[in-house]
């Protein structure tokens, strides 16, 4: 647990920070560490505790210039919480979008291959457009879908995807007709897995 | 001081990492000792340059547990190994320049 004048220090940097349109999680517990340790090594030089952590803040620098640092150099593109969710949100509107004309297709206006073959359509469709809402779930109400759900969503959405882009260009190559809607919606189902699981894999790593 | 500093951090950062994987704490500590104490640097801001040397894939960091909670632990990759080559070689070049043009009676 962090001490008052660290944790005082600390939460000017998050406030720096956030003024600044960033997320501070990873950098401030670093921050956090470093602090620990120097005050750790102050005190078994004799420091009294409340010194040694003043002079730990102090040798770290003004947080304003921490803050700033940090905004300069290190670039936002890479920062994926910044894009990913617009676009993750896109892309599940987009293919639950898609998912449902084709059940509306396969339903009501062209119910051809049997009742197996509409239905696995049909099904698809369905999964599809729970993945999108999972995934929008996840990002309004962070935490309240779990992680092996979501996980399970993804390689779903990547699997079909792929199946289904795959499966565009085999028609097209028998039939000498290509769906491009086909291959946008399982080009797009593949994306957005891809984003979801590298969205888990960012969580993952980053620090509670 | 701190501005000469600033346009040679990077290469002594990579040179520190160079002797294998290190946390924040420990490269800025081991910066302080090799260079004597020499550099009036806030400690702070050698964070924002790891995460963009990483950024920049010239460093590579992953958690490690250390006593109860998590460490962030660099080290350089191998882009990162190839890069410190060519500075350091960039640097010696530059020195060596410098110091004919400064002191040209040696």
């Amino acid at each position: 647990m962090t001490a008052g004048v660290l944790s005082a220090f600390l939460d000017r940097v998050r406030a720096e920070l956030e003024a600044r349109g960033r997320a501070p999680e990873r950098l401030l517990a670093e921050l956090e560490d470093h602090l620990l340790e120097r005050v750790s090594r102050l005190r078994a030089r004799g420091f009294e505790a409340s010194r040694a952590e003043r002079e730990a803040v102090l040798d770290l620098g003004p947080p304003e210039l921490i803050a700033r640092r940090y905004d300069e150099e290190v670039p936002r593109a890479l920062s994926l919480e910044v894009f990913m969710s617009p676009i993750a949100m896109a892309l599940a509107a987009l293919t639950s979008l898609g998912a449902l004309l084709v059940a509306v297709h396969s339903l009501f206006l062209d119910p051809e291959g049997g009742p197996l073959w509409m239905a696995v359509k049909v099904g698809q469709s369905l999964a599809v457009i729970a993945a999108g809402a999972l995934i929008v779930r996840h990002r309004v109400a962070p935490g309240r879908t779990t992680a092996a759900l979501l996980l399970a969503g993804a390689v779903w959405l990547q699997v079909s995807g792929g199946a289904g882009f795959a499966w565009t260009l085999h028609l097209a190559e028998v039939t000498g007709d290509l769906e491009a809607w086909g291959l946008v919606l399982t080009l797009a189902l593949a994306a957005q897995g891809a984003l979801v699981t590298g969205s888990l894999w960012r969580e993952r790593t980053r620090p509670a | 001081m701190s501005e000469a500093l600033k346009g040679h951090l990077d290469l002594m950062l990579l040179a520190i990492l160079e002797g294998g994987p290190a946390h924040g704490y420990a490269v800025i500590d081991e910066l302080a000792r090799r260079s004597r104490e020499a550099f009036d640097l806030p400690e702070g801001t050698v964070y924002p340059a790891l995460h963009r040397l990483e950024a920049d894939g010239l460093l590579a960091s992953r958690w490690i547990p250390h006593g109860g909670r998590r460490r962030r632990v660099y080290e350089l990759s191998r882009r990162g190994r190839r890069e410190l080559a060519r500075r350091r070689d960039e640097w010696r070049v530059f020195h060596e320049a410098v110091d004919l043009v400064v002191e040209p009676a040696r």
